[in-house]
């Protein structure tokens, strides 16, 4: 067993034969078609780089992407907030904190369908119960359609989506924060720091690391960001609330465009190549 | 005392946020056992009858296709699990106490694969599926998910094996033991940890996508959620009870599996972000 032979090739050939055919040829291919003008039927032709030339200039394209970001930066520091707080909230030690680390979880481990169907009930114009209690405290005067103008359709796409995932950075800052030596705070109060100074002088600078790596993990899933809208505004009204993920959902298999679909997703693909490289310097950050 | 009373508060505030985030789920179950006419008809908390009316209806919705969006669901989800667990256990241990060929480039191709979501391939997949006349089949949706979902389950399956220290297996080569004996005998018992994670970690994910089903399943492979989506974004005259109701028949299989296996699915799901 211990020399190379061919029969070890044996346990990495269902590996091998899987990514090759559903990953790396698709891949090369997905160059290939980014080059040509590929209806779903009749001819394709070789158009060189025209398809990235328009996608700079197709103005649904560029606000589908400006859109993205402008998602990314809200519903980022928004579940970072909740669940920076929540972290705190449960490393604590008293009878039952599993049980709320478990219940902030929950939302987590649901689909992403499951959710946006339950909180289109919540922000039903008529009978939803958000409207209902809006209007008894008197915030507003008539029922508010969330979902009709981007204007209030995108934070509450966010205030679902920070629902759903708080409880996943919530663990990973909670796993930062019980890695903090306990003998550094001791040896702090005795040197006289309070609590707060503790917190901001010792547990801060020391999870910093984690919290890029919460940030840029966030910011990754949010360029990704599809199911969300498509289930709760449907890119509505007008495609104002439409992702690049959508857009390029919608122009491949709506308009079947298969060569300029291909050739907008390479444009993400670089766009999330750069993320990554952040997502890697953090990381090499943490390790350190 | 200031002690005591800092605890206080840190609880009261718990029990406020974790009531703030149960009220959903806890609002889509209430809602799915009222009838039409409190559904409609007002807040209240607690219904006063409890009726099952609104899950008989989503299982007679459009003569219960709702029954064969289950069943395919559940068809695609165990297939996934089997497929992604044998995949990666076998890989990952080759990876782990073998000597392959190439084994420099098949890890590149596999942190790769890691880094590009499915998402921005969905052109070309939907070209390689059609090509091989696996559009709208069982086998196209489960070799997608298994695509993307082993990668991150190799590297699982890798440190799980290398845990396993090698004086076993060289003791038992003494003893005169094959090697696929070694693997099957003493490998894959203790890697078994490790394989429940990979196991959960598919399950969620195929259990829960709603992307690839839309993309890759037409009508013939329709998972539970895009025929949910359906209802939800094209029937207008479905109500707001046999939605909910949807939405509890969709999470509850997930959530059981998250109840009794907590610990690997939290270990799945955050070594799987963070890579």
């Amino acid at each position: 067993m211990k020399k190379k032979n061919w029969t070890n090739m044996f346990f990495v050939l269902p590996l091998l034969v899987i990514n090759i055919t559903f990953f790396v040829v698709p891949f090369v291919k997905s160059l290939y078609m980014s080059l040509y003008d590929w209806p779903l039927l009749g001819e394709k032709t070789f158009i060189g780089i025209q398809n990235f030339i328009r996608a700079f200039v197709d103005k649904k394209f560029l606000h589908s992407l400006l859109f993205t970001m402008e998602y990314a930066l809200i519903v980022t520091p928004m579940l970072f907030l909740v669940a920076f707080v929540m972290a705190i909230l449960v490393n604590q030690k008293f009878r039952g904190v599993g049980i709320f680390r478990t219940i902030y979880f929950m939302p987590v481990v649901i689909s992403m369908t499951a959710s946006a169907d339950i909180w289109l009930w919540i922000y039903n114009e008529l009978y939803g119960v958000l409207n209902h209690i809006l209007l008894a405290v008197g915030i507003v005067d008539k029922p508010v359609a969330w979902m009709h103008l981007p204007k209030t359709s995108l934070p509450a796409v966010c205030a679902m989506v920070t629902w759903k995932m708080a409880g996943f950075s919530m663990l990973m800052l909670l796993g930062a924060f019980q890695s903090v030596d306990e003998e550094v705070y001791q040896s702090a109060s005795i040197d006289g720091a309070s609590k707060i100074q503790q917190f901001f002088r010792i547990t801060l600078p020391l999870i910093r690391p984690t919290i890029g790596l919460s940030m840029v993990i966030s910011i990754i899933g949010s360029v990704l960001a599809f199911e969300q809208f498509k289930i709760m505004t449907a890119g509505g009204p007008s495609s104002k609330t439409q992702t690049a993920v959508y857009y390029i959902y919608q122009t491949s298999f709506g308009h079947f465009k298969f060569g300029y679909g291909a050739a907008m997703s390479m444009i993400l693909l670089v766009i999330l190549a750069v993320l990554s490289y952040f997502q890697f310097a953090v990381m090499k950050d943490k390790t350190e | 005392m200031n002690k005591e009373r800092s605890k206080v508060i840190i609880i009261v505030l718990n029990i406020l946020l974790g009531m703030l985030w149960i009220m959903p789920i806890y609002w889509a179950v209430v809602t799915s056992v009222k009838t039409q006419k409190e559904l409609y008809g007002g807040i209240s908390l607690i219904p006063h009858v409890v009726t099952p009316e609104n899950y008989v209806s989503l299982f007679q919705y459009k003569d219960g296709i709702f029954f064969f969006y289950l069943k395919n669901s559940f068809q695609i989800c165990v297939l996934t699990m089997l497929l992604v667990t044998v995949v990666s256990v076998l890989a990952g241990f080759a990876f782990s106490k073998l000597k392959i060929w190439g084994v420099k480039i098949w890890t590149a191709m596999i942190l790769f694969t890691i880094m590009v979501p499915a998402q921005a391939l969905m052109v070309p997949l939907y070209n390689t599926l059609s090509d091989l006349n696996l559009l709208g089949t069982v086998w196209g949706m489960v070799l997608i998910y298994v695509t993307f979902q082993t990668p991150f389950c190799v590297l699982m399956m890798k440190s799980s094996f290398d845990m396993v220290p090698n004086a076993l297996r060289e003791a038992a080569l003494m003893d005169g033991a094959s090697s696929l004996a070694i693997f099957w005998n003493i490998y894959c018992p203790l890697a078994l940890p490790g394989a429940i994670t990979v196991i959960v970690y598919a399950a969620y994910n195929t259990w829960n996508d709603y992307t690839i089903g839309l993309t890759f399943g037409g009508s013939s492979m329709k998972t539970f959620n895009v025929g949910l989506v359906d209802m939800l974004s094209a029937d207008t005259t479905v109500n707001w009870g046999t939605l909910t109701s949807g939405a509890i028949v969709g999470m509850l299989p997930i959530l059981i599996l998250f109840l009794l296996l907590q610990k690997h699915f939290v270990k799945g799901m955050m070594s799987g972000a963070v890579k």
